[in-house]
């Protein structure tokens, strides 16, 4: 009886020992990654071929809260910013390894009126101040633009798009990306009411991504960067409303 | 300090001011029957009250946005009473104040009513005061350290609201951009001196309202009325 007994908690200890195994011995990468890439970044590591080695966790914040955080010691192994000044200045301050600075994707800018008659003149988009879809928008509406609207500033770029989105500015500027995610979504035909503006019209919105040297995973950190960076994974990314490089 | 920081702590302390004056007039009355009415919805009135605590300002904002977008019906009757649409406008932050900010006005209030001694109205009432005397000669002065507390507290808790103009602002200087959304744009342009200027400002008068608060309005805070 007590053999029984014994071989049964045997078998469940080495089960559980396993299974344990299983769970923790998964290297953490946790990765600080602007807001507006969250959804890609989700949707490309969902089948990455490391995704049963590494557990990835996903910090999703504005780029500059995010730069803010690391500086003062948050836990990140990768930070993807939404722009390229951030992950620069990183290296410059020694904070991240010179060589993983990458421009992991470039936005594409849009401009979006979902309906022909307008509800009022207000035009929207992100804040030059400190996002670089800001900086392209206000570039493109200073040189090329001139409709007399009243200018919105949103927080960032999404925002942009809710303000048109709900009505309460009649057109703007969005990143293409964004119309694309709303569309896949729900196919509501306003999210095809957009003109792509040619790319030698704004500056480049770079997004740049790098390493940090807080990170006790480096060599786990560059496979998930040089994945990100692989063609394939940078032709979905132009999937979903970004340039390569 | 920047020019354009003058201006977001001129209208926020523009905005607390009204956004305060405004509670305080609608609060009063509602304080005083809700203290009184013992009806069945007495508890779903006074969490009603209480949500604006509990729910992030941020919802709040983006509600507001959606409900009131122009082309809803909420929306065409705020441009035809304000003249400007709900987002993007001063009103319309003035009027998300007034729900995010209505706790802290209607709670002093609230708790001053609630202690004053039924005896002295009925006093009043059988020397023959009119409601309108009762109300200017009674119940002000009895509650005026409470109105007091509830003003400052709707102030200050305005001063630092953020979520929410973060949402229906916009960021118009002069028109939607308060101190916190200004302080909010130099940390997010790293323009962390500017940040520390701004900030050290805004300590200073939210601790010179409490300091004035605590100081003059002890009893009205704590619920410790002794003069009714």
């Amino acid at each position: 009886m007590s053999n029984i007994y014994n071989s049964v908690v045997c078998t469940f200890c080495i089960y559980l020992a396993c299974f344990a195994q299983g769970v923790y011995a998964k290297e953490v990468i946790n990765i600080a990654v602007a807001s507006n890439f969250k959804a890609p970044l989700q949707t490309v590591l969902a089948d990455a071929p490391f995704i049963d080695d590494y557990d990835v966790k996903l910090s999703a914040a504005s780029s500059g809260i995010l730069y803010t955080q690391i500086k003062h010691g948050a836990p990140f192994d990768i930070f993807l910013s939404a722009d390229q000044h951030r992950p620069t200045q990183l290296v410059a301050e020694g904070l991240a390894y010179p060589h993983s600075l990458a421009t992991y994707a470039q936005g594409v800018l849009a401009l979006w009126q979902p309906s022909a008659n307008l509800p009022n003149h207000f035009i929207a988009i992100a804040n030059p101040r400190f996002s670089p879809y800001g900086v392209a928008s206000q570039y493109y509406l200073n040189k090329h633009f001139d409709g007399g609207y009243k200018r919105i500033l949103a927080n960032n770029i999404t925002q942009a798009f809710q303000y048109i989105d709900s009505g309460n500015a009649a057109l703007g500027l969005v990143a293409l990306s964004t119309l694309k995610w709303a569309y896949s979504k729900d196919s509501q035909v306003k999210y095809l009411q957009f003109t792509e503006l040619p790319s030698d019209k704004y500056p480049k919105i770079v997004q740049k991504g790098v390493i940090l040297k807080s990170t006790e995973h480096k060599r786990a950190a560059e496979r998930v960067m040089d994945h990100l960076l692989s063609e394939s994974v940078q032709q979905r990314f132009n999937q979903f409303g970004y340039k390569s490089e | 300090m920047l020019e354009s920081d003058f201006t977001a702590l001129w209208l926020t302390i523009k905005l607390a001011a009204i956004t305060s004056i405004i509670l305080l007039v609608i609060c009063f009355p509602f304080a005083w029957w809700l203290a009184r009415y013992q009806g069945r919805c007495k508890a779903m009135l006074e969490a009603v009250v209480a949500l604006p605590l509990v729910l992030p300002p941020t919802l709040l904002g983006f509600y507001l946005m959606v409900v009131f977008s122009p082309s809803s019906s909420l929306g065409q009757f705020w441009l035809w009473l304000t003249g400007t649409q709900l987002a993007f406008s001063f009103s319309g932050v003035v009027l998300g104040s007034l729900i995010y900010s209505l706790p802290f006005v209607m709670q002093p209030l609230l708790a001053g009513i609630s202690q004053v001694n039924s005896h002295y109205i009925q006093a009043a009432q059988a020397l023959g005061f009119s409601a309108n005397k009762r109300f200017f000669y009674l119940l002000i002065p009895l509650l005026k350290k409470n109105m007091l507390s509830a003003f400052a507290l709707g102030f200050a808790h305005t001063l630092g609201e953020f979520g929410l103009v973060l949402m229906i602002g916009g960021n118009l200087p002069g028109e939607t951009q308060v101190v916190s959304i200004a302080l909010y744009d130099h940390v997010e342009s790293l323009n962390y001196t500017a940040a520390h200027q701004l900030s050290l400002i805004l300590l200073g008068i939210s601790f010179f309202c409490l300091v004035l608060l605590f100081k003059f309005n002890r009893s009205a805070l704590t619920g410790r009325n002794h003069h009714a």
